[in-house]
């Protein structure tokens, strides 16, 4: 596989982790020259909607199909052919300088019902009498996404995948496939409690999997390995990060290791959304708050460390 | 046990003044004394200096109380780049604010509201070029009439984008929205 791939997940809601896979995936192709391909798996289709108007996803969906699209084509054992469902150039087509060598597989709402499918919940596994049988399709059903990005790994330098607030079967997939997982995390206690429980919830995935190939007589699918922990959504009070994030974050770098958190943080601002309302990344909103927002730098500055981390 | 003790008396008085004279022999010259004292002095003033310097010293109690005064008199002169009346206040010459749009008449939005009842009916594409072909000032009356806020500097490229991505995502969240996206 030539591409890093690269899931950015965590079953909590909230904690920006599509503005973050969209900002980190736009940084990486417009600032630091890297070909990437954004992969939505989320149906609620927000990173999608970060790329493109609903108006041109419609007309995607309609010429094209998305990955809900592909998912039907690989239950019914069809073809996948990635590249045709890869949207190339979605960001800024309305404007004259769109960002160059980012592309975009797209995400829809019914891909929600096929998410829940099969042995989909993160624990299940199938009885014992069907293990070798269910074990084959538990495979099978795990290694969607590797196949479809195995065809187009070689045009890319990264693969950031979005995934859905929960540890489901896509969500599962995405860790089949990539390499690491990336966790972002607001400092604060309801947001940074469950970071074992996500990371030990991965482990439980990779040893499903390594009982299913025992069974089936497989080998070669594993889980990722954490890459790192964004903080992000950090609260300043004035310029200063207020206490109790500030108490949150050493605590968090304390237990988790300070090596596992990335240095680069985002902090809360009204330009993200702001940006988001024009899909676009901030630093090419023309709005005030967007371009105050710009002015920090703050994705550009995960955007680097994620490059040494990944390199 | 008395004559050896006067014998011891006389022993000690000759030692007396032995020492007495090695002492005398061993005392400074005028000039030596002189030297010593000015040497003194000299210590006493650099003591002196130390100590002040020593009080001059910030602990960290001052270090904080500094941060804290350079980050409202930073705060104090981002605002008055901003405020003219605090920037002349402060001796700062006040940049034109990025915030500031352009002032669009009642007029103008009602006329804005016109022309954007008709792009709810026209696709994403035609409404981009009908965007592209109207006056910068109506340009930004329609965004001022959809609420967007734009600055001095909003290039017309992007008005026509954000303009654009607006009225089509209104147009497609309510379509969601209404379940007109059933396929």
């Amino acid at each position: 596989m030539t591409a890093k791939v690269i899931a950015f997940i965590n079953y909590k809601g909230g904690v920006a982790k599509t503005t973050t896979t969209y900002h980190v995936g736009c940084s990486l192709a417009q600032h630091f020259g890297k070909k990437v391909l954004l992969v939505d798996i989320d149906p609620q289709t927000n990173l999608t909607f970060l790329c493109s108007s609903i108006e041109d996803w419609e007309q995607f969906k309609k010429k094209t199909g998305t990955i809900a699209t592909m998912y039907r084509r690989f239950l019914e054992k069809k073809s996948l052919d990635t590249k045709r469902f890869i949207w190339r150039q979605p960001v800024g087509a309305g404007l004259k300088r769109r960002i160059p060598n980012l592309d975009l597989i797209p995400c829809d709402i019914d891909l929600i019902g096929e998410d829940l499918g099969g042995a989909a919940v993160a624990g299940s596994f199938p009885a014992l009498e069907l293990l070798r049988s269910q074990s084959r399709e538990y495979l099978r059903e795990h290694s969607f996404l590797q196949k479809a990005l195995n065809e187009v790994d070689d045009n890319y330098d990264y693969i950031l995948i979005d995934c859905p607030p929960n540890l489901y079967l896509m969500t599962q997939n995405a860790l089949v496939v990539s390499q690491w997982y990336v966790v972002t995390a607001i400092p604060d206690h309801l947001s940074t409690i469950g970071l074992n429980i996500l990371q030990r919830k991965v482990r439980t995935i990779g040893e499903h999997l390594q009982s299913a190939q025992t069974f089936a007589g497989k080998s070669g699918l594993g889980v990722a390995s954490i890459g790192g922990i964004v903080f992000v959504r950090v609260r300043l009070g004035g310029s200063r990060i207020t206490i109790v994030h500030q108490n949150t974050m050493q605590a968090v770098r304390a237990e988790q290791g300070a090596n596992k958190c990335f240095t680069a943080r985002t902090t809360e601002l009204i330009g993200y959304g702001e940006a988001a309302e024009y899909s676009l990344p901030v630093w090419m909103t023309q709005t005030p708050n967007a371009a105050a927002a710009a002015k920090k730098h703050e994705y550009e500055d995960v955007a680097k460390e994620f490059l040494q981390r990944f390199p | 046990m008395p004559t050896k003790k006067r014998d011891a008396s006389l022993f000690d008085a000759q030692k007396f003044a032995g020492s007495l004279a090695g002492l005398l022999d061993a005392l400074p010259s005028e000039a030596n004394r002189k030297e010593t004292v000015s040497q003194l002095q000299q210590l006493i003033e650099f003591l002196g200096n130390l100590k002040s310097r020593l009080e001059c010293i910030p602990t960290q109690q001052d270090a904080l109380a500094a941060r804290a005064a350079v980050d409202r008199l930073s705060a104090l002169f981002s605002e008055a780049k901003s405020n003219p009346a605090l920037g002349i206040a402060v001796g700062i010459k006040a940049t034109p604010s990025s915030r500031k749009a352009p002032t669009i008449t009642t007029e103008e939005i009602e006329h804005s509201k016109l022309a954007i009842a008709r792009f709810e009916s026209l696709p994403i594409d035609e409404i981009r070029v009908a965007l592209e072909r109207m006056p910068t000032r109506n340009l930004q009356a329609v965004a001022s009439a959809l609420g967007i806020r734009t600055t001095q500097r909003t290039g017309r490229d992007s008005l026509v984008h954000q303009v654009a991505t607006k009225i089509t995502n209104t147009r497609g969240y309510r379509s969601l929205r209404d379940g007109a996206d059933e396929h």
